[in-house]
């Protein structure tokens, strides 16, 4: 449906604004990509499982901690195992722990292969308790659940991304891993003052306003027409 | 710097991707045009045979065609079997049709000779006293059985549509009418043909006899009769138009918000879906539909049944009969649920809000007792107006909202099991209209076979009936709906034959075309729609190769999914070994909401190579995988001590993130070419006992 294929490039917005830094229009532009994401445009162009950072943005101060969840989102079906590489700034941010699946959802005796922190990196690696079924873990699993829960230090004021990489979703038994997995990266702002000075261009402003316009279009609520 | 270039980058992608979609936009709109006029010019004249089927030997089988020449020209129809030819020249040309008895098993090839054309088809004739497995009262004579029913039945829906006659060969639509609403009953034939995979292909002329003259016909009636509805006003979060933000929805006498028309469009969008076919462009001159793909067109359709979803009163997230009502009708409820389903599994946009609202709706309907009220009276534990034709409404909205396990499950499908006898069940009838509420009773029988085969129950304690032929357990309930059907076919080896003349539908419909498309959907492998047949014959079963040591088990998975990628649940599959050490060994599952069910069987057979298929009912097949048992392969020992441990799975997860280095790789244990997570989790369930 071309409609459909039209909305499949929302995400594409989000990541685009999520590169654009730009004062002023960047609370605009965020406030824009999350009400979209929160709409059901964007739970349409997402067919495949998505592996998320949430919250996708907050502000801490030096010294301050901060915890992310990573959590996938539009599961059909159960995970074996996860692998993935979360990275972030380490001139802004220090580690400060890992747990994968705190909420038990891979079985009580899941293996933990991961590497842990390195540098800027942090690298997990798990798989379920061998004696889960496909049956079981879909009923721990339902459609979305935490994969892993992180913490981090403010160590210096600026912006860190934190961008994930070669995320591999596992199915129940590892015949085969899940196709399609999309990946919404986040950011933690130390010490509240982290937008960038950019001009924006005019190809991105069209992109705004036709956005923009979308959005009002949604609003819309014709008075002729009533339940 | 680099930042800017890197957002450039990603907008001129954006932006390429559009225009590819445009581009691809046009390419489409010309097919369509190539298609529809090589339609047109396939107006001249045409000679066609039923679809290939089978027969026994000891009975007639009905061997029919068309044509499109003058009535009267010289036409001949030949069995392919020594016995003279039939003359056909007196014959209708919209049902040229006789009854034939083949004496022998064979192949036979019959020939309609019409003027200078011919046409052929093949009739696969069996003994059933011949069969290896049982004879006569095996389960190869029982399937055949089933197939010739479901060959006989689509035959009566040919023959039974309206003005078939007059309206052949030139008019552009097709319809049944039983029930006073046509498009209702259009839909629900065509998608008794699209479920046994008659289908049309997008923007391809069709050719086949049904895929041309039911199918297509009948999906552009269906079209024609949906007319546009402004669904711009919503309740907080409930937006109907996150698709097509112009907020026109699709119904049948949606302009006029008529009494059915919630009914009707909700079984309209049934065949839709089943279409397998979105990206065929419609063509009506005039209409709000012309040049809108059935994408599109089903997409609108279900905008308009979400938008009419009921927001306010005692049946909140329920549907009535027209647009939001305030009162939610149990059988409403039931098509509108299959509705949602059915489009789901085409790969349309079904908003999560609108499962929630039925979700939080539901204990308005559904009593503890299992049964599902007529009109919601908000209290569970009393029923109003309940019946054993609307239980299986229950399964099917706990099915939609994932719910399906639990009390309430298990309260609905005791109701079921409680009338399946057809008397004395809980909670009481208040309807009638069929004389065994149960088999007979096609309006029944629909919604038990949608909601047991979605929930995957296969036997129920009161269905009394024993285990077999062949590898049917004990009280199979579906097995005993094939039963009845198969054994109360109308006359199947009568020109005029193959209805189910006792049946009835329900306490307020009836008629032999809409008990005959319910019989066909209950026969079909498929709960909802048929999953595409490309991607089911290409990629259908997996893994396509796999080596282990002999006398372990092996699974395969066989995955239903629409053109579009979407799951398909509810359909039946069957798995065989083909060839090898383990041949003939079989197995039957039924999908799940990720439309995939898997067959697993151990080894008896020594080494060699199996070669393993699954297949959908009589006419869809999926791609061929292997096993090989091998006696000297320990798949996952890569560190080559004879056994399976945690240290291959900790030296196989040390090479994460690489390339196989071939086929056989041995730390590429599930043979995907790469070496990542899912390879230790598939040697961790191959831990050598300790």
């Amino acid at each position: 449906m071309p409609g459909n294929d039209l909305l499949e490039k929302v995400p594409e917005l989000l990541v685009y604004v999520e590169t654009k830094r730009m004062n002023g229009f960047n609370r605009t532009l965020r406030s824009l990509a999350l009400a979209l994401a929160a709409s059901g445009l964007l739970a349409h162009a997402v067919a495949a499982p998505v592996v998320s950072i949430s919250p996708a943005s907050q502000t801490i101060s030096i010294g301050d901690p901060a915890s992310i969840d990573i959590i996938v989102t539009g599961l059909t079906d159960p995970l074996g195992g996860f692998s993935l590489k979360l990275g972030f700034d380490t001139s802004f941010l220090s580690a400060d722990g890992f747990l994968n699946d705190p909420g038990g959802k891979f079985g009580a005796s899941a293996l933990d292969l991961s590497d842990g922190f390195s540098g800027g990196s942090l690298e997990l690696f798990f798989v379920a308790d061998v004696g889960e079924t496909e049956a079981s873990l879909a009923a721990a699993q339902g459609a979305s659940f935490t994969l892993a829960t992180i913490g981090f230090f403010g160590s210096a004021n600026g912006l860190s991304p934190l961008r994930l990489s070669e995320v591999i979703l596992s199915n129940w038994n590892g015949q085969d891993t899940l196709p399609g997995v999309g990946t919404r990266n986040g950011e933690i702002c130390v010490g509240g003052n982290c937008n960038v000075v950019e001009v924006p261009e005019p190809t991105s402003m069209l992109l705004v306003g036709a956005a923009l316009g979308a959005l009002a279009l949604r609003r819309r609520k014709p008075a002729d027409s009533a339940p | 710097m680099l930042k800017i270039e890197t957002s450039q980058t990603r907008l001129q992608a954006f932006v390429a991707r559009v225009s590819g979609l445009f581009r691809d936009l046009l390419k489409n709109t010309a097919l369509a045009m190539v298609a529809i006029m090589a339609t047109m010019s396939a107006a001249s004249a045409e000679t066609l045979l039923m679809p290939k089927r089978q027969a026994r030997t000891t009975a007639d089988v009905v061997v029919w065609g068309v044509h499109t020449q003058a009535q009267g020209t010289a036409c001949t129809l030949n069995f392919g079997d020594a016995t003279p030819a039939q003359n056909c020249t007196a014959a209708e040309r919209s049902y040229i049709a006789f009854p034939h008895t083949y004496a022998n098993q064979g192949t036979y090839t019959v020939t309609l000779t019409v003027g200078a054309e011919t046409a052929t088809t093949t009739i696969q004739v069996y003994n059933p006293a011949a069969f290896a497995d049982g004879g006569i009262n095996g389960a190869s004579n029982r399937n055949l059985g089933i197939n010739m029913a479901i060959e006989d039945g689509l035959r009566f829906l040919w023959t039974n549509q309206i003005n078939r006659a007059a309206n052949f060969p030139a008019s552009t639509t097709t319809n049944w009418q039983n029930s006073s609403h046509p498009v209702a009953d259009t839909s629900l034939v065509v998608l008794a043909f699209e479920n046994h995979d008659y289908k049309i292909k997008a923007n391809v002329a069709p050719t086949g006899i049904y895929e041309k003259y039911i199918v297509r016909r009948g999906l552009n009636y269906v079209i024609a009769g949906l007319s546009q509805i402004n669904i711009g006003t919503f309740p907080a979060g409930n937006n109907p138009c996150s698709v097509y933000a112009d907020c026109i929805g699709l119904g049948v006498g949606a302009a006029n918000n008529n009494f059915w028309v919630n009914y009707e469009t909700a079984v309209a969008i049934l065949s839709l879906a089943g279409s397998g076919a979105l990206g065929q462009v419609h063509t009506q001159a005039g209409a709000y539909t012309n040049g809108k793909t059935y994408g599109e067109i089903l997409q609108r359709t279900l905008n308009a049944v979400v938008w009419g979803q009921n927001d306010s009163g005692v049946g909140k997230g329920g549907w009535y009969y027209n647009f939001n009502g305030t009162s939610s009708d149990g059988s409403a409820v039931g098509w509108n649920i299959l509705a949602l389903l059915d489009a789901a599994a085409a790969g349309a946009t079904v908003p999560a809000w609108a499962i929630t609202n039925y979700k939080n709706g539901l204990p308005a309907s559904l009593n503890t007792n299992g049964t599902y009220d007529y009109q919601s009276d908000g209290n569970p534990a009393i029923g109003n107006s309940v019946g054993p034709q609307k239980n299986g409404i229950g399964l099917q909205g706990l099915y939609l909202i994932g719910e399906t396990t639990g009390a309430r499950v298990d309260a609905v499908k005791n109701a079921v099991n409680s009338w399946w006898s057809g008397a004395g069940g809980v909670g009481g009838n208040s309807w009638g209209g069929c004389a065994n509420l149960n088999k007979g009773c096609a309006y029944t029988m629909f919604n038990n076979f949608k909601g047991l085969k979605l929930m995957g129950i296969e036997t129920l304690p009161n269905v009394g009936r024993i285990a077999g032929p062949g590898a049917l357990p004990a009280n199979d309930w579906y097995a005993d709906y094939e039963d009845w059907l198969v054994s109360n076919q109308t006359s199947p080896a009568t020109t005029t034959g193959g209805s189910w003349s006792t049946m009835g539908f329900s306490c307020c419909a009836n008629g032999t075309a809409l008990n005959a498309a319910i019989a066909e959907l209950i026969l079909a492998p498929v709960a909802l729609v048929a999953p595409d047949p490309g991607l089911f014959s290409s990629v259908g079963l997996s893994p396509a190769a796999a080596t282990n040591p002999i006398g372990t088990s092996h699974t395969v998975t066989a995955f239903a999914q629409s053109a579009n990628g979407a799951p398909v649940p509810g359909v039946t599959i069957d798995f065989k070994v083909l060839t090898g050490p383990n041949a003939n060994k079989a197995g039957t599952g039924t999908t799940g909401a990720n439309g995939k069910t898997s067959f697993t069987y151990t080894d008896t057979g020594g080494a060699g190579t199996d070669t393993i298929q699954a297949f959908i009912g009589a006419n869809l097949s999926s791609n061929k995988v292997t096993k090989t048992w091998a006696n000297d392969v320990i798949v996952c020992d890569v560190t080559g001590d004879g056994k399976v441990t945690n240290a291959d799975l900790t030296a196989i997860r040390a090479k994460n993130g690489k390339a196989a280095t071939g086929p056989n790789d041995p730390y590429d244990a599930n043979r995907d070419g790469k070496i990542n997570v899912a390879d230790v989790r598939y040697c961790q369930l191959r831990l050598t006992p300790p």
